[in-house]
């Protein structure tokens, strides 16, 4: 690899003007006054723009406008000006330079993933908050700190912002930095929008906080018509940031999707890939398709809101059942969304600190497929009790229950990889175990779920609540925090703690289970999801289960002391393998250079051949001549 | 952090054949999530119209929306114009791919201005009933993505005017775009349909 040391640098207040963060955001504040004032001009006199006594036209548009003005002053829109003006396609942008390249628009896809990694982070921590503001609400059994409409704002920006963010938890950072390189390739297939589906992601984000200045969201994260046609300007905000995420889930499942259909590397056969990048790609097969419909739903939702129409409006010729089938035909794709990168990585993890070959890898990658086809066909089982037609329950609690066969091969083929094995119990490998425990529980409770009669029973309390907790933070954050320990050293180029890392483990871990395994009984014994007061009999358990996400709280905070500590102050360069693992990722150099390789390496070998006796290396990284990519 | 950087980061280490696959698969994939997007509309006129809420499905009494038929037919000339000509240019010689593009784009073009004419004529509005809703709504954002099709075409007829770009490239872009219009078309077939024929 060829390197030159990096340019002169101009003064930072100089590097401040140009097109960045900074200009992105004066812009986009200067952008939503602009369409405020526009929306504002455009509802009067029109009778289909002002039939509330809200004008819905003017947020919208100031949002529009907001975004607009932040993307172009972070540079969004030289490109297509300039094509558009003849100047010649480029496919690379600010990919060279200082740490200022991480606040503005850049195509090297390390950079996109360590800014998503940092921007989901900081969204995700202030979802934390919320779910502990929360559990301090419920320390009693009547209304203390927040009345109803404000614990259920809070409620709904939890619920929004981790289902926003966790989406992008896995394919932002991971997918992002680590296909292109896992695959052989030495970029992405669409750098522009790469970078694009990022700075949406703040964008959505600060317009969905925006919600407290407009009277919150009184629905929940589902948004369900019709309290959402009738909300406060809040609702606007929650239509707004869904619609910039959706739209980027759907535009980082095409990226990805093309990326590793087009430039796998030589010799990278479908049976060579690793098994993260194919959970991958089985994840934006379900964004490319299953989010588009969100974006869909949410733009009916909008037209609703500041157009009159009368999609979810049962007064007006509408249905709410519309906007229900539609949100969760999005909605249960989503859930397996969440849940297959968490399968990808921990079955990446597991023959690295198992050290053995993946069991069943081709066993791994039909559960992933199948999960992904039939994840299309369970939607209605969120309708069991929302008076759809019965006749139709038996099909989709019996598609919703066969969906618990593919799942069930990543168990098996993790119980085969460790079968005799000689685990190293690292703090990666720690998470990647936590996660089958939790995600057991997990599934397990969803059965009930999928069974229309205990469903029946149990929908809108508690006992749902805690299943989908088990789902998502037990099976994805656990298998997150498995890939941040794994992943960081190469990402960063700097070691974690390790003794701070297990402690995060096992309070995470241990808490977790604390906090919610008694959520189900709390279900069971009736109380409901998103109200603030319940029967003074269940204080006692409540105040236990908020104890206990105090310390989850605490063990995030360790987290990011350790964090802190490793990368601000310590700084221990961390070495090119740690893990001896035979992933491609590892065999490049850290910092792993802009262009990834040299020249496009051949495959040679699979990537999970531990202890086979003379395994080939996994690459030839030298190879004659450059061969063509993707073949 | 990083503090070398690679040389090798120029566009011209890049294989024009990995350009053109990526561009012929990104296409299909985006013709796909643009499909899937309208499905939700079909759905939703489906949906509500089988379940006619209140007998107001075709909006109020004495007021049912009816658009213009010349208009959704011109519309639907003009896309499917667009997308057949544009289909045909992987036919035709690259040297004929200007005039072709051009054709696209004005075809294109026409049926948005087509749509904009139609909404300021239309008679009823987004008020009337679940049909107005479901109909301003697939209407207004199919002319939506086939402004957002227009710009890729307008990119694509400023390289092939400059042709300074590698012809392999272009002959992706052609094929790619005209993927995209011809599933747009379809789109456009089932909203003719089911807009002005079953209402």
């Amino acid at each position: 690899m060829s390197a030159t040391p990096i340019a002169a640098q101009p003064p930072v207040w100089r590097r401040l003007i140009g097109f960045n963060m900074l200009t992105g955001l004066v812009l986009g504040i200067g952008g939503w006054f602009l369409g405020a004032w526009i929306g504002g001009q455009m509802a009067v006199g029109h009778p289909y723009l002002q039939g509330t006594d809200q004008n819905d036209v003017g947020i919208y548009m100031g949002y529009l406008f907001g975004v607009i003005g932040f993307l172009v002053g972070l540079g969004f829109a030289n490109y297509p000006i300039g094509r558009l003006l003849g100047r010649p396609p480029t496919l690379r942008q600010h990919e060279t330079g200082s740490w200022t390249r991480y606040f503005r628009l850049c195509t090297d896809h390390k950079v996109v993933g360590i800014q998503y990694l940092f921007g989901v982070g900081i969204f995700f921590f202030i979802g934390g908050l919320n779910a502990m503001l929360m559990r301090t609400e419920l320390l009693r059994p009547v209304e203390q700190a927040w009345p109803a409409s404000q614990y259920l704002t809070l409620v709904s920006l939890h619920g929004t912002m981790m289902i926003m963010m966790t989406s992008a938890f896995i394919l932002g950072p991971f997918g992002n930095y680590f296909v292109p390189i896992m695959i052989g390739a030495r970029r992405m297939a669409f750098p522009r929008i790469e970078a694009l589906t990022f700075w949406l992601v703040p964008a959505a984000g600060l317009i969905l906080l925006s919600a407290i200045a407009f009277g919150g969201i009184a629905t929940g994260w589902t948004g369900y018509a019709p309290l959402a046609d009738e909300g406060r300007a809040g609702m606007d905000a929650y239509v707004m940031s869904f619609i910039l995420i959706a739209i980027s889930l759907t535009l980082v499942g095409l990226n990805l999707m093309a990326t590793i259909l087009t430039m796998r590397a030589p010799g990278m056969s479908w049976t060579r890939l690793p098994i993260f990048v194919w959970s991958v790609l089985a994840t934006s097969i379900l964004q490319a398709l299953a989010a588009p419909v969100l974006v869909a739903a949410m733009a009916m939702v909008l037209m609703d809101r500041a157009a009159n129409t009368s999609f979810f409006l049962a007064s007006a010729g509408g249905s709410q059942y519309l906007y229900e089938n539609l949100f969760w035909f999005f909605g249960h794709p989503e859930v397996y969304i969440l849940a297959l990168p968490g399968f990808g990585i921990v079955l990446e993890l597991l023959p690295v600190f198992a050290r053995k070959p993946l069991w069943g890898y081709r066993l791994a990658v039909a559960g992933m497929l199948g999960v992904t086809l039939l994840s299309f066909m369970v939607w209605q089982h969120h309708l069991f009790v929302s008076g759809m037609n019965a006749g139709l329950r038996p099909f989709y609690m019996l598609t919703t229950e066969l969906i618990s066969i593919p799942t069930g091969f990543i168990f098996l083929i993790a119980i085969g990889t460790l079968w005799r094995a000689r685990i190293r119990f690292t703090v990666p490998m720690l998470f990647a175990l936590a996660f089958f425990f939790n995600f057991l529980i997990g599934g397990l409770s969803g059965v009930f779920l999928s069974d229309v009669p205990s469903d029946v029973t149990t929908h809108g309390s508690y006992f749902v609540m805690a299943h989908f907790h088990y789902t998502i933070v037990g099976g994805l954050v656990f298998a997150f925090f498995g890939a941040v320990y794994y992943w960081l050293p190469k990402m960063l180029g700097f070691e974690l703690n390790e003794t701070l890392g297990k402690i995060h483990f096992w309070l995470f871990f241990v808490f977790f289970n604390l906090t919610f395994f008694p959520l189900f009984a709390a279900g069971f014994l009736d109380m409901p999801r998103r109200v603030s007061t319940y029967a003074p009999s269940l204080q006692t358990l409540n105040i236990f289960v908020s104890a206990s996400a105090y310390v989850i709280g605490l063990s995030m905070l360790i987290f990011i002391a350790n964090l802190v500590w490793s990368l601000v102050f310590v700084r221990q360069p961390a070495a090119e393998n740690p893990w001896a693992s035979r992933g491609l990722e590892w065999q490049v150099p850290t910092p792993v250079p802009v262009s990834n390789f040299d020249r496009v390496p051949v495959i040679t070998s699979g990537p999970y051949e531990y202890g086979v006796p003379n395994a080939p290396p996994v690459a030839d990284f030298a190879p004659g001549a450059l061969p063509a990519a993707g073949s | 952090m990083d503090t070398t950087v690679s040389t090798a980061t120029v566009d011209a280490v890049e294989q024009p054949d990995l350009l053109a696959r990526i561009i012929r698969v990104g296409s299909r994939i985006w013709a796909a999530s643009q499909a899937f997007f309208f499905l939700a509309f079909f759905f939703a006129f489906l949906y509500l119209r089988a379940l006619n809420t209140n007998g107001i499905w075709r909006g109020w009494p004495h007021h049912h929306p009816s658009p213009s038929i010349a208009f959704g037919v011109a519309i639907l000339i003009c896309v499917l114009g667009s997308a057949g000509i544009a289909r045909s240019a992987v036919l035709v010689a690259p040297e004929m791919w200007r005039a072709t593009a051009w054709a696209t784009l004005v075809l294109a073009l026409a049926a948005v201005g087509l749509q904009c004419a139609q909404f300021s004529s239309l008679g009823f509005g987004p008020t009337d009933g679940a049909y107005g809703s479901v109909f301003v709504g697939w209407s207004g954002l199919f002319a939506v993505f086939l402004l957002g099709t227009c710009y890729w075409l307008a990119t694509l007829i400023g390289d092939v005017t400059r042709a300074g770009g590698v012809p392999v490239v272009r002959a992706a872009a052609v094929e790619g775009v005209g993927f995209v219009l011809l599933v747009l078309a379809g789109v456009e077939i089932a909203a003719f349909i089911l807009l002005y024929v079953v209402k």
